[in-house]
């Protein structure tokens, strides 16, 4: 397991795609968590307006898994891919 | 009808240029880099389009808006389900995948365990996933064209099977990704004009838009908050599980990744797809939503009892008409029906890899086969599981097969995905703990379904299900999982220290590609 340890690039590569999944995760389970334990939080309005705190956080969700995704793969593409070539 | 004209006329275009391209890949289709994986020329944004259009399927768009159209947030619980599989593949699938894989995902799964078994289990498991998707997309595409064209239902379900069956057989996966990647491309343009016009008319403003929604729809302020769909946490769970975790264990949609250069493109796709993908469900909210606005109290969409003529999952095709005319209906159901021919062209190739890698090469010859007789064995399976589908797509016509496409998700969760996430992750996998772990996963599964309200209820017509809850993922998934932990630890004395070395160079392997 050593060479795995010792690899920087196998390191860092593994922890952000452990952490970037784990915030999905955790968004997403909060969601269902609500939507099966507390669903009448989600149905409070915002302000005076028709829009819910359900579907404003629904629609973040797309919006926030999008992002991540542009983020990881910025991140992938201009800084970890670097570290391959440093020995 | 001018609609059926503009229809027509946009759908033959699609086929015949699809059947062109599929000409030409035909005469490349002799080698087995071009006939599974495209030859892996494929750019990160085209795969990216083309993994998009593989899995939008009917279902997403007519499907998702009509469960909005019904139940408003409901809708939305789906298509957060359906998209958020897709950064996890990204974050977690998609790299290692093409690293370690060639041309099915089996090849990721048994890279460090017996061929025989574990291609026998992703074969089967494959199979029955694809097979279960087909049907439901089949008896969707024929009901769809009965009422947009006015054709014969079975007549419908020839036109979709032999098509199909063209696409795959002679043109693989070359001709597999354009059909993707076009029908992608119009249905996405389709869907952004649909959601602009609608959008106009409420000033771009989505609350003025949900505001008269909830003054349309009998079930008011309700829509905007859970409804029906999940009712009760565990439910909720379940059905979160499935979608999540099912989504990153679609054999179609694996095999996409094997069509790029490297890692880096892999990369790119997910993140294009899921762009794509994030963007199509962010149009179908709207587009669910303005359907209630404009439909629900519009008696030229409703039959005399009330409901949307054709059924719920007409309302983005009717949206087309109150909005865009005749011309733009023409154009969405020519989109509809593309949409259809994708998606199962995917799951055939799917299917067939299946049977001639799989089964023929690696189960059957025990990992050497001439190409030439692999690619004949998959080239007839594609043409047999397209008969297959013919024949189940008109026997099933008038069922509800809704339920098959999350039952498809359900095995994908419970077999597939928890062998592929162990077989990259765990150096403790045995091969017994993966083939017969994985095995118990889809039997539990097929049986929870069977004995839940969907099929013992609905169908059946007992009493009272056995199994209480529609979605079973949170218990065969766990289940699945255990069963493979257990009979791993159990097996130990198969393991040695040639495992651990093993089990060292694939992460390397899976990591940095060599």
């Amino acid at each position: 397991m050593n060479s795995i340890k010792n690899n920087k690039y196998i390191r860092v590569k593994r922890n952000v795609s452990h952490l970037f999944s784990l915030l999905v995760i955790l968004i997403y389970f909060s969601f269902i968590f609500l939507i099966g334990f507390y669903p009448k939080l989600l149905a409070i309005k915002i302000a005076d307006s028709s829009m819910t705190y359900g579907v404003a956080f629904g629609l973040s969700i797309i919006i926030f898994s999008i992002l991540l995704t542009l983020i990881y793969t910025v991140i992938s593409n201009r800084y970890i891919d670097g570290i391959k070539k440093i020995k | 009808m001018e609609s059926n004209f503009v229809a027509s006329i946009i759908f033959f275009l699609f086929v015949f240029v699809t059947l062109v391209i599929t000409y030409f890949a035909s005469k490349k289709t002799n080698t087995k880099e071009n006939y599974y994986a495209a030859g892996e020329k494929i750019s990160g944004f085209q795969n990216g389009l083309a993994i998009a259009g593989d899995y939008m399927s009917a279902a997403s768009f007519l499907g998702i808006s009509g469960l909005v159209f019904l139940s408003g947030f409901d809708g939305l619980i789906y298509s957060i389900g359906f998209l958020v599989g897709w950064p996890i593949i990204l974050f977690l699938v998609a790299e290692k995948l093409k690293n370690l894989g060639k041309f099915t995902f089996a090849d990721v799964t048994t890279i460090r365990l017996k061929q025989s078994k574990i291609r026998i289990l992703s074969s089967i498991s494959t199979l029955i996933t694809v097979l279960f998707y087909l049907i439901a997309q089949m008896v969707g595409a024929g009901s769809l064209i009965q009422i947009l064209f006015e054709l014969p239902y079975n007549f419908a379900i020839w036109i979709v099977g032999i098509l199909m069956i063209i696409y795959v057989s002679f043109g693989g996966m070359i001709a597999t990704t354009w059909v993707q990647i076009i029908k992608a491309f119009l249905l996405i343009f389709g869907a952004t004009v649909l959601s602009f016009l609608v959008l106009k008319e409420f000033s771009f403003s989505l609350t003025n838009l949900l505001d008269a929604a909830v003054v349309a729809h009998k079930s008011g302020i309700d829509i905007l908050k859970p409804g029906k769909l999940v009712a009760d946490p565990v439910s909720a769970i379940s059905l979160g599980i499935a979608l999540i975790l099912g989504t990153a264990g679609l054999p179609h949609i694996l095999m996409r990744f094997f069509t790029v250069p490297d890692a880096k493109s892999a990369r790119l796709s997910a993140f294009y797809a899921t762009s794509f993908i994030g963007y199509f469900y962010l149009l179908t909210f709207i587009i669910g939503f303005g359907a209630i606005a404009y439909l629900s109290t519009n008696p030229n969409y409703l039959n005399t009892e009330g409901v949307l003529i054709g059924s719920n999952n007409m309302a983005a095709i009717h949206l087309s008409h109150a909005v865009g005319g005749n011309v733009f209906l023409g154009f969405i159901s020519a989109v509809a029906f593309a949409t259809i021919l994708a998606v199962v062209s995917g799951l055939t190739l799917a299917g067939a890899s299946a049977v001639g890698r799989d089964l023929y090469v690696y189960v059957l010859n025990n990992g050497k086969a001439d190409e030439k007789k692999e690619l004949f064995v998959s080239k007839i399976s594609s043409v047999i599981i397209g008969i297959v589908a013919i024949f189940l797509g008109i026997t099933f016509e008038g069922q509800n097969v809704a339920f098959m496409v999350g039952l498809a998700f359900a095995i994908a969760a419970s077999t597939n995905f928890p062998v592929l996430f162990l077989s990259i992750n765990w150096n403790n996998l045995t091969t017994n703990g993966a083939f017969y772990g994985g095995m118990i996963g889809l039997l539990i599964t097929v049986s929870l379904v069977i004995l839940g309200p969907t099929i013992w209820v609905d169908i059946f017509k007992f009493e009272k299900a056995i199994f209480p809850y529609k979605y079973p993922a949170l218990f065969s998934v766990t289940l699945s999982f255990l069963a493979i932990f257990i009979i791993s630890k159990l097996d130990f004395k198969s393991k040695s220290n040639i495992d651990k070395e093993n089990f060292m160079k694939m992460m390397k392997k899976a990591y940095l590609g060599k």
